[in-house]
């Protein structure tokens, strides 16, 4: 049935790449975002999640825009229309360091640079418009791919921190120089 | 400005139903922190609740509904949550409520939240059928649900491995007569 209403997030920046926009999460995210949550490339982002859990963190992205005035964006493909990640920053708690977060979903999305120009965006955004002066990022220690982005963005290591949730985890630390 | 847009709001006698507002955090947070919550999970931690405020106000945009708000008409007060509610995993469409004060009980204002939203749930959402699950030990959650003309059916466990009562609700027909 038509309903005469539609929640949605509203306000949200747009931002434009050669290959991708990165615009405010929607409902028909959802689809492809339970199959990204279902596959084992989640391995270094907390490992495979059960729908329930996946619709659960699906939810809070909206949430989170709501309760803190950013959050992440959906990267999709100009080429497709096709959502292929999310990129944004994140802060779970209410004293906690802004997290830099970046995902692609598929297989098919990665080996193009994609993940770069989006983090780049990104990253662009909250030390721009947004305004911040410093932000994390948490990679799995086996996470090439995500150490590399962390370093384009100018990360620096900061070697004698680990994130709570993942021991075999690295912290980046960003302050918006050099990207 | 970001914002939350494109909930519709629903006047009662003494309240109004109306999405969940950043300002409404605080109140469900004492809520959630307090025994109070002893039926729904709780007590939870401030950053738990956080995260559960976030799913609350996601799911308007993922289902398109979710539990409004219920604030006091007269004076803007946020009391409470009630409505439709359907995550992932659940059984089945429900209608669920919380008021979140001591001081809110007693005047029968979760019976209005919940009846305004369950009608809510079956005019404009067109549900055909709800339910309320509901602890056991909740007896006076148990109460609205009669009051509301439920009557009790099996039990579900949730994947936290926590149990509730399956309460059905009267369908659209039997509410609306």
């Amino acid at each position: 049935m038509t309903l005469a209403f539609r929640p949605q997030l509203t306000g949200l920046p747009v931002l434009e790449t050669e290959r991708l926009v990165l615009r405010a999460p929607k409902a028909e995210d959802w689809p492809a975002f339970r199959d990204y949550r279902a596959s084992p490339r989640t391995v270094y982002a907390g490992g495979v999640k059960k729908e329930q859990q996946a619709a659960e963190q699906f939810a809070s992205f909206f949430g989170h825009w709501v309760m803190r005035g950013f959050g992440r964006l959906i990267a999709e493909e100009r080429a497709t229309g096709q959502p292929v990640g999310h990129f944004g920053p994140m802060q779970w708690e209410d004293a906690g360091q802004v997290e830099l977060t970046w995902s692609l979903w598929t297989a098919a999305a990665e080996g193009r640079g994609l993940a770069t120009e989006a983090a780049r965006a990104m990253h662009n955004w909250v030390f721009g418009p947004l305004g911040l002066t410093s932000a994390k990022a948490e990679v799995h220690r086996d996470n090439a791919a995500s150490h590399a982005i962390a370093r384009r963005l100018g990360g620096r290591l900061a070697p004698d921190q680990r994130p709570v949730w993942m021991e075999e985890g690295a912290i980046y630390l960003f302050s918006g120089a050099a990207a | 400005m970001i914002a939350l847009s494109g909930i519709p709001v629903i006047e009662t006698e003494r309240l109004r139903l109306r999405g969940p507002r950043p300002s409404d955090f605080e109140v469900c947070a004492t809520f959630m922190a307090s025994e109070r919550a002893r039926h729904i999970g709780g007590p939870l931690q401030r950053s738990i609740a956080w995260r559960a405020f976030c799913h609350l106000t996601g799911h308007w945009v993922h289902r398109g509904y979710s539990m409004f708000i219920f604030a006091d008409r007269q004076t803007g007060e946020p009391l409470g949550m009630a409505g439709p509610w359907f995550p992932e995993g659940w059984p089945e469409g429900e209608i669920g409520w919380s008021v979140w004060s001591d001081a809110a009980e007693g005047r029968g204002i979760a019976h209005e939240a919940a009846t305004a939203s369950r009608r809510w749930a079956y005019e404009v959402l067109g549900w055909k059928t709800a339910i309320s699950l509901i602890a056991e030990e909740n007896t006076r959650s148990q109460a609205l649900a009669q009051r509301m003309g439920c009557w009790p059916e099996g039990m579900f466990t949730f994947d936290t491995g926590m149990t509730a009562r399956i309460w059905r609700h009267p369908g659209p027909a039997e509410v609306a007569a």
